[in-house]
């Protein structure tokens, strides 16, 4: 079978080695490659090593020109299959590669740090209020403040983004979380910008990684 | 009231680096092109790795919080001088 990495404009594979050190190759149909690695079996650990490993690849093509990157796990029975894969889907690939080209993806985050309502100092005098409501108040303040960042933010970074994810919110802390594409000569101003609003906001954490492939951003284009 | 915890240049480059896990394990496991139909063969433990590396990020999200710092990671193999 064959694990796939990704899908390019057709350049060679760079010489590094896939995953359990298999070589890459590249399979072609209408101009696209798809970069693949041959196993007999293959059965991904729950590890971190895993993802980068994948990841290496994928970085390794992004060097080369425009990938529109697998996601993990993604696995075909033999090069005719992934012909026809490619065949299937050629003019949504090539319009999605158009829409990544010269291009990464940065992910933002934002969330409060102050610390929370159970951890704050005991108030010195009497309050009117039980325990349980300080709590929900200081919550509530704490989801406030990062809502209003996250708009901010948001706000601030679109304009240096080509594309960008809605802006979600995780699960556990309503937090804002946003994936950007971002043209290869604005990095460094979208770095500068993410720096100016960590200063500018007082209370909120704004990690920033990349530059990534553009897992966010593959969605076929109409 | 609590003192802020010191942290020390090894920590904050291990937390760079879980918080970019915790991007590299949105992206990897939501992200990406997805094939669909018979060519595509289930490898078995995706899921058994979406829920291992779950626990991962979450401790990571709680220290994130606890800590309290801005972190700008960045992925290991690839700076923004090399794109």
């Amino acid at each position: 079978m064959l694990y796939l990495y990704g899908i390019t404009e057709g350049f060679e594979p760079p010489a590094v080695p896939g995953l359990r050190d298999a070589p890459l190759f590249a399979i072609r149909e209408r101009g696209l490659a798809a970069i693949v690695s041959e196993h007999d079996e293959l059965e991904l650990e729950a590890d971190e090593d895993e993802l980068w490993a994948h990841e290496a690849v994928v970085e390794a093509l992004m060097q080369e020109g425009a990938v529109l990157p697998m996601r993990i796990g993604s696995v075909v029975a033999d090069a005719q299959a992934v012909r026809g894969l490619l065949r299937e889907r050629a003019a949504g690939f090539w319009r999605t590669l158009e829409s990544v080209r010269g291009a990464v993806e940065l992910g933002v985050r934002a969330a409060a740090t102050r610390p929370l309502a159970s951890q704050a100092p005991a108030p010195v005098a009497p309050v009117p209020r039980g325990p349980g409501t300080t709590y929900m108040l200081a919550r509530l303040s704490d989801k406030a403040r990062e809502d209003e960042a996250a708009g901010r933010i948001h706000e601030a970074l679109r304009p240096l983004a080509r594309r960008h994810t809605a802006p979600t919110s995780s699960v556990r802390r309503g937090a804002m979380r946003s994936a950007y594409l971002v043209d290869q000569d604005r990095v460094d101003a979208f770095a500068a910008r993410v720096e100016e609003l960590q200063h500018a906001l007082d209370g909120v954490s704004i990690p920033c990684t990349g530059p990534w492939p553009p897992y966010s951003f593959t969605q076929e284009q109409a | 009231m609590r003192q802020p915890r010191r942290i020390n240049d090894f920590e904050r480059a291990r937390q760079a680096r879980e918080v970019s896990l915790v991007d590299l394990v949105d992206r990897l496991l939501d992200g990406g092109v997805v094939i669909h139909g018979d060519i595509t063969l289930a490898v078995a433990d995706v899921d058994l790795l979406y829920v291992g590396l779950r626990a991962l990020v979450a401790s990571v999200e709680t220290m994130e919080k606890q800590l309290g710092i801005p972190v700008t990671a960045h992925s290991p193999t690839l700076d923004a001088s090399a794109v």
